[in-house]
C-alpha cells in the first residue's frame, strides 16, 4: 500500500498554503476562503497538517523550503509549531503505551523473560587477535514520555564498550540520520556523524560509546537534515 | 479609521436580516479575512481583516448596490493583500533581520509539551480525548481514525474537523500564551464548543 505523508485530498490546499498554485488557481482558492467557511475550514486543516508532518519528519522535500520560509518564519508559526510538537509527543506517548501493552502481553502469552535490554557477554577480557567485543544493544521504544515514570530502564553490562542504540526509523523518512544524545537536564553528551539505514530497515543503529553514559535519565533525539524526528526516553541505572 | 455605529449597523443587516444571526455571520466573516491575510503573508493580518470590514461596512452604509456581498468583500479582500503587500515589501528594506536570541529554540523545545498538558487539562474529557484522537498517528491512520471518531460520535466528517479544528485553535492560544508567559493563569480556558 502506499504511504501518504500527508492527507492527498487537500493537496490544492497545501500548494496555496506554500505558495506553489499558478495565479489562476490561487485566485480561485482566494475567493473560495474567503467566502466559504467550509473552504477555508479546508485551508486551516491543511495547515494543521503540514505542521504536523513537520514536526514528524514526514514533510515532503518540495515543501520543506516554502514551508519554513512561508509557514514557520511568523510568530504564528512558531505557535503552531510549538503545538504540534507537544501534540506528536504526548500523541507517541500514548501509541508508547499501546506499544508497551502489546509487547507485554506478547511476553506474557509466550512465557519470555521480560527485559528491555540484550545483555552482552560476561565483562569481556580483549585478547590480541580477538574480535571486538560485543556492544550492549538497547532497543529504543517507539517515543516515550519524559516523565519519570514509565520509562525503560536499562543496565549495563560491566566492561562494555559499546552501546548499539536501534531507533525504530519513522516511515517514509531519508535513511540517513544524525543522532543526539541528551541528559535528562538537556545537556548533550554526544552527537553522531551521518547515521545510513539500510533501504526498508526498520531501525536506525547507532554505535555510542559506553562511557557516555552515567546512571541517569536519557533522552536521544534522531534528527534528518537538521530537522527532529523521534525523540526517546529512558534511564540507565 | 474607525467606524460609526451607523455604519456597523448597515453591515450587520447587509449580513442577516436577524441581529443574533448576522453577528453569528460578521464572526465567520472577520476569522476569514484574518486566516486570509495570515496566509497571504500579512504581518497584521488582523488590523488588515478589519480595514477590509471598515472599507465594506462604509460603502454599504453610503447605499451602495451590493448584490453579492460575499463576492464583494472578497475583492475588496484581495486588493487590500496587495497593498499589504506592497507596503511590507517597502517597509522591509529598511528592517534588518533579527537573528533569534540564543537559547530561544531550546526554550521552544522545553516548555511546549508543559504547557499543552497543562491546557489539555483545562479541557473536558470529551473534547481532550476528540482532539487527541483526531490529531493522533500519520496521515493515513488519521483518516481512518477520523471516519471511526466521526461515526461513533454519530457527525459527519466536516463537522467532525469543525470541532476539532476550533478546538486546536484554543489550543495554540493557550500554549501560546503559556510559552510567553508561564505564570499566567489558564484557568479561565475553557472548552466552549
Amino acid at each position: 500500500m502506499t504511504q501518504h505523508p500527508l492527507n492527498p485530498e487537500l493537496t490544492n490546499e497545501f500548494d496555496y498554503l506554500l505558495g506553489l498554485l499558478d495565479d489562476a488557481a490561487r485566485e480561485r482558492m482566494q475567493s473560495e476562503v474567503l467566502e466559504n467557511d467550509v473552504a477555508c475550514d479546508r485551508v486551516r486543516e491543511a495547515e494543521n497538517e503540514l505542521f504536523d508532518a513537520y514536526v514528524r519528519g514526514a514533510l515532503p522535500a518540495r515543501y520543506r523550503a516554502p514551508f519554513e520560509q512561508r509557514l514557520l518564519a511568523s510568530r504564528d508559526g512558531r505557535r503552531k509549531l510549538a503545538t504540534a510538537r507537544a501534540l506528536e509527543r504526548r500523541g507517541r506517548r500514548s501509541r508508547s503505551w499501546r506499544w508497551v501493552a502489546a509487547v507485554a502481553g506478547l511476553i506474557a502469552a509466550i512465557g519470555v523473560p521480560a527485559t528491555w535490554m540484550r545483555r552482552s557477554p560476561e565483562a569481556p577480557t580483549v585478547k590480541p587477535g580477538a574480535p571486538a567485543p560485543r556492544p550492549a544493544v538497547i532497543v529504543l521504544p517507539q517515543g516515550a514520555t519524559r516523565s519519570a515514570e514509565g520509562i525503560p530502564v536499562f543496565r549495563l553490562p560491566r566492561g562494555v564498550a559499546e552501546v548499539e542504540a536501534q531507533a525504530p526509523k519513522p516511515p517514509g523518512t531519508e535513511t540517513d540520520f544524525e543522532v543526539e544524545v541528551r541528559t535528562g537536564e538537556g545537556e548533550t553528551r554526544w552527537r553522531s556523524g551521518a547515521v545510513t539505514a539500510a533501504p526498508g530497515a526498520p531501525w536506525i543503529p547507532v554505535r555510542i560509546p559506553a562511557a557516555v553514559f552515567q546512571p541517569g535519565p536519557y533522552e536521544v533525539v534522531v534528527t534528518s537534515r537538521g530537522s527532529p524526528l523521534s525523540f526517546h526516553y529512558f534511564r540507565i541505572e | 479609521m474607525t467606524l460609526s455605529g451607523q455604519e456597523f449597523d448597515a453591515l450587520l443587516r447587509a449580513l442577516h436580516p436577524d441581529r443574533a444571526a448576522a453577528g453569528e455571520e460578521y464572526e465567520k466573516l472577520r476569522s476569514r479575512l484574518v486566516a486570509f491575510f495570515r496566509w497571504e503573508g500579512c504581518a497584521a493580518a488582523e488590523d488588515w481583516a478589519d480595514e477590509v470590514i471598515n472599507r465594506v461596512a462604509r460603502r454599504v452604509a453610503k447605499g451602495e448596490a451590493i448584490r453579492n456581498l460575499p463576492a464583494f468583500v472578497s475583492g475588496v479582500a484581495r486588493l487590500a493583500a496587495r497593498e499589504a503587500g506592497r507596503r511590507q515589501a517597502r517597509e522591509s528594506g529598511n528592517l534588518i533581520e533579527m537573528p533569534a536570541p540564543a537559547g530561544a529554540h531550546a526554550a521552544a523545545d522545553e516548555h511546549p509539551a508543559k504547557c499543552l498538558d497543562q491546557c489539555l487539562n483545562a479541557l473536558d474529557g470529551d473534547a481532550r480525548d476528540l482532539i487527541l484522537r483526531y490529531y493522533d498517528g500519520d496521515a493515513e491512520a488519521r483518516i481512518r481514525n477520523r471516519k471511526a471518531l466521526a461515526a461513533e460520535l454519530g457527525i459527519s466528517l466536516n463537522s467532525l474537523r469543525n470541532r476539532a479544528l476550533r478546538l486546536r485553535d484554543r489550543l495554540e492560544s493557550c500554549v501560546g500564551n503559556c510559552l510567553e508567559d508561564d505564570s499566567r493563569d489558564i484557568s479561565g480556558f475553557k472548552d466552549t464548543r
